[in-house]
């Protein structure tokens, strides 16, 4: 035959035994089978020698033929792995070399019984240590010699599985002997099989010898009931007790759980009983501890609310339904926040969580809120309660319902800030409204009136008709008073007859219609204890901020006022009505003291730098600004002295020393050789109309002998406004000598295009209200664009002033704004500092 | 209803020991019982002892005892071993689905 042929094997074939083979195995391994390996099986079966030897060479277990010797003629890979020896190093050696010593006898006896069958016994592994296996042999006869065909199975993983058997045996017997309760087992004669370790220590049966005993023999004292339990249990019943009460012999009682429960032979035959009995007295004690602790959470006055380590509520009490409104059924698995009032912050809550965390409690005070949608006060004590491994178990909230207490709380915060007769705020209380009231006042920039009500001869009803009527009447007062004011604002009694009123977001128009109605109301007859009574008021009011400031100063004009409407006869309204001599004798002192700091030079400039918006940034001019200190009033503001200077023309005289204090500086500097960028002045509209202003400015600086282009003039918008031929002849006069006319906080007015082109202007300066918004106001972005735009139709520069922000800065510079100042580059300077800055521009340039 | 010309699935059996060991015992009985649970009167068994009979090992191709064979009805069904595993007999006798 074709060998190739031969060697032609169907490959499903070869499958189908291979798995049979390992199914054959697998059944030899477990026991099931033994290895039939004769002459039948691996030689002379035609075609089926090559799926053997297959099988032989690649199977899990050791495979091997012995001659009658014992000596190994053939072994598989499998084998030679088992013992870590080649197979051509254990060809013609004795088994045996390589099984343990004393297995050694066992085997031989084994493989000389020469039929079908197996033993255990360890192979040696070349390495050291051992290999259990188990050894099936099965002889055969080949060409009339013997020999033995063998499967070796590795045993190792068995021996383990029955070292783990014996070992959960022991185990289970350790379970029981330790088991928390007692176990004892009877055959049927009720004689002890077995018992636990618990049983012999619950019955005080010490080591005593017990198995085979009787029960009975044991506990002769026992009574018939049991004997009669246990019949019923040997008869198949489970007979149980969960909660039983035993007296001991020295009188202590014990509580027990136990049961009877039969056990059964294989035939089904009761065989006898096991009784199970478990001490509970210390349960029995837990749980009565635990009774009257849910009695004491049931019927506690406080109520309880216990939460879980997720603040989900686990448990409440009958007078948490009772303050709160709602069921436990409602309460339970819901969060406590569902009585969260909204009166508190969420700091609050925060700070409260983190004094439970750190301290395990919390304490105070909480409004919540009922399920009908009330709050209420109460008074919270927050525990954590910990496992013993410290982390959270339970949260415990004990609360109780303090509204009274805070009804009779706020009933003395009440009478502590209000009138007791009346019930209108007292004194004490009206400064805080009024306080209130005039902060609100200066937030809105809104008006406040402020009234004092006086009722006429009250002092005449309390002498004659006596204290009670005249309380009587004030009550009366106090109530019509308060119907003729609207709701937001107060009426207060500050003792005696006087009252007072504060109504905010007041005109005077709004104070007369209200004044005149308590008037009127006040009129209308009293009836008193038969008397009809008549009574007048006398009012005065007086306005934040006209009047005043602050709370004392209004007040001082309001009683003023009402002072002023009683000595005008009474029964009327006054307002108050600032003395013009004291305005008249502020301004006189304001005045002396500017021609004082005129005499006395008090006055100074300084210097406002004006950068070009291109490289370098370069100074190129500055705006000379006026400053004054007094002596005696300090710093001056220009805001303040200038108006009062105006006003009295000391402005012209001012003016002029503006312009000698900037000649000598310049001609100063000058002559330190420095040089000097263009410096304006602010000239007033008021200088600006005089006819000479011009010439004389111009007579000025020839004089210290400087160049006319040394200074510039900035003016107000407002000032060219003002119609007057001076005006604009006086500027013509200044272009013509060469100095550079500005044109102050333009966009604030209202200067028209065409009369703008007829100026000999050279610069245009952006009110700082505008640049303010720079970058972020598109409106004043609009006009500060808008003015730029102008400027470069009329051909001039543009200063943008009061630049603070590198986004202003930028802002600026893309739209082509020529000129910046403000505090973004220098603030005013004093004119050492000026001059020192020049000096170092001059130097770097 | 059964129809009464269609006759149950016959099975034959054979079961391979060898001698009277436990394990050849243990599978006889374990047949005995399996066939009268769950093929009364549909089954013919065959006991063959090995040692007696050696070369009848050849036609089934036998390498381990006890071994039963399925030869009806086919394809041949062989399950190695005692038989006390009821189940596995089960499914490798195919009454019963893998």
């Amino acid at each position: 035959m074709d060998k190739a042929e031969g060697l032609k094997v169907d490959i499903a074939d070869l499958r189908a035994w291979l798995s049979e083979e390992e199914e054959a195995l697998a059944a030899l391994r477990e026991g099931r089978a033994d290895a039939l390996m004769g002459a039948a099986g691996v030689i002379g079966l035609s075609g089926t020698e090559r799926p053997y030897q297959i099988f032989f060479q690649a199977m899990n277990e050791g495979g091997l033929t012995l001659d009658a010797d014992g000596r190994i003629l053939h072994c598989n890979p499998r084998f030679s792995a088992m013992v870590g020896l080649p197979i051509d190093a254990l060809r013609n050696r004795p088994l045996a070399d390589r099984v343990v010593a004393a297995d050694r006898v066992r085997l031989s006896r084994f493989l000389t019984g020469h039929v079908v069958a197996t033993c255990e016994a360890r192979l040696l592994k070349d390495s050291g240590g051992t290999v259990p296996v188990q050894i099936s042999q099965t002889p055969m006869e080949l060409d009339g010699q013997r020999l033995s065909c063998l499967v070796v199975s590795d045993l190792t993983a068995h021996v383990e599985a029955e070292r783990a058997v014996h070992e959960s045996q022991a185990l289970l017997n350790l379970f029981i002997q330790n088991a928390p309760a007692s176990l004892a087992m009877f055959d049927r004669q009720m004689r002890y099989l077995a018992v636990n370790r618990r049983w012999r220590d619950d019955y005080r049966l010490g080591e005593r010898e017990i198995i085979g005993c009787s029960y009975y023999e044991i506990f002769p004292e026992f009574m018939a009931e049991w004997k009669a339990f246990h019949r019923r249990c040997l008869a198949g019943e489970v007979v149980r007790a969960e909660v039983d009460r035993f007296e001991r012999a020295d009188g202590s009682i014990q509580w027990l759980r136990w049961e009877l429960r039969p056990w059964f032979v294989s035939d089904g035959e009761v065989g006898g009983l096991i009784i199970f009995s478990e001490d509970i007295t210390l349960q029995r004690h837990a749980e009565n501890q635990l009774r009257v602790t849910a009695r004491v959470f049931d019927q506690a006055g406080e109520a309880i609310v216990v939460t879980g380590p997720d603040n989900i509520i686990q448990a409440v009490n009958a007078t948490f339904t009772k303050i709160s409104g709602y069921t436990v059924s409602e309460a339970i698995g819901q969060q406590p926040s569902l009585l969260k009032s909204g009166r508190h912050s969420n700091e609050f809550y925060q700070a409260m969580w983190q004094a439970i965390n750190s301290k395990g409690y919390w304490q105070g005070e909480i409004w919540n809120r009922r399920k009908t949608g009330e709050t209420f006060p109460e008074w919270l004590t927050i525990t954590r309660v910990d496992d013993e491994r410290g982390e959270v178990e339970h949260y415990v909230a004990v609360f109780s319902d303090i509204t009274q207490i805070k009804d009779s709380q706020r009933k003395a915060e009440f009478l502590a800030a209000h009138d007791a007769l009346t019930g209108l705020p007292n004194r004490n209380l009206f400064h805080d409204r009024l306080r209130h009231a005039l902060a609100q006042a200066r937030r809105n920039n809104s008006r406040l009136a402020l009234m004092f009500i006086d009722l006429d001869n009250f002092k005449t009803i309390n002498d004659t008709l006596g204290h009670d009527v005249g309380d009587e009447l004030l009550k009366q007062v106090a109530t019509r008073l308060r119907d003729a004011i609207r709701d937001v604002d107060t009426v207060a009694r500050l003792g005696g007859d006087e009252f007072t009123a504060i109504i905010s977001e007041c005109t005077a128009e709004l104070a007369n219609q209200v004044a005149a109605r308590i008037i009127d109301d006040l009129a209308a007859a009293y009836t008193i204890r038969e008397h009809s009574l008549y009574i007048s008021a006398s009012i005065g009011i007086a306005f934040y901020p006209e009047d005043g400031v602050d709370s004392a100063e209004l007040i001082k004009a309001a009683d003023a006022a009402m002072y002023r409407a009683k000595e005008q006869g009474r029964n009327r309204v006054e307002f108050f009505v600032p003395d013009l001599r004291v305005r008249l004798l502020k301004r006189a002192m304001l005045e002396s003291a500017l021609r004082a700091a005129l005499r006395h030079n008090r006055l100074r400039l300084v210097f406002q730098p004006k950068i070009a918006l291109r490289e370098g940034h370069p100074v190129v001019g500055a705006e000379a600004l006026l400053r004054w200190r007094d002596p005696e009033l300090g710093d001056v503001s220009p805001a303040e002295f200038i108006p009062a200077a105006e006003a009295s023309g000391l402005i012209l005289e001012i003016g002029r020393e503006t312009h000698r204090l900037l000649l000598h500086r310049l001609v100063e500097w000058r002559a330190l050789g420095l040089s000097v960028p263009p410096v304006a002045l602010n000239v007033s509209p008021r200088c600006i109309r005089e006819a000479s202003f011009a010439e004389q400015l111009v007579a000025e600086i020839a004089a210290a002998g400087l160049p006319s282009n040394c200074v510039q003039v900035e003016i107000t918008e407002g000032a060219l406004l003002e119609n007057s031929d001076n005006v604009v002849a006086n500027l013509e006069k200044l272009a013509t000598a060469g100095i550079g006319i500005s044109i102050d906080d333009f966009g604030t007015g209202y200067s028209s295009l065409s009369y703008l082109k007829r100026l000999p202007l050279t610069e245009l300066k952006i009110d700082k209200s505008f640049v303010d918004g720079l970058g972020q106001d598109k409106e004043d972005e609009a006009i500060a664009r808008a003015v730029l735009a102008l400027a470069h139709a009329l051909d001039l520069k543009t200063v943008a002033e009061g630049v603070e922000t590198v986004a202003q800065l930028d802002w600026l510079t893309q739209m082509g704004c020529d000129i910046a100042q403000g505090y973004y580059f220098a603030r005013p300077l004093e004119a050492d500092d000026f001059k020192n800055l020049i000096e170092a521009k001059g130097r770097e340039g | 209803m059964t129809d009464p010309k269609m006759k149950p699935t016959q099975y034959v059996l054979r079961l391979y020991i060898a001698g009277q060991t436990p394990k050849s015992l243990a599978a006889v009985s374990n047949l005995n019982r399996i066939c009268e649970e769950f093929l009364q009167g549909q089954y013919e068994v065959e006991v063959i002892d090995l040692l007696e009979n050696p070369h009848l090992a050849e036609g089934d191709q036998i390498i381990a005892i006890p071994t039963l064979v399925r030869k009806l009805p086919e394809p041949i069904r062989k399950v190695i071993g005692d038989l006390s595993d009821t189940e596995k007999t089960l499914i490798g006798l195919q009454l019963k689905p893998r």
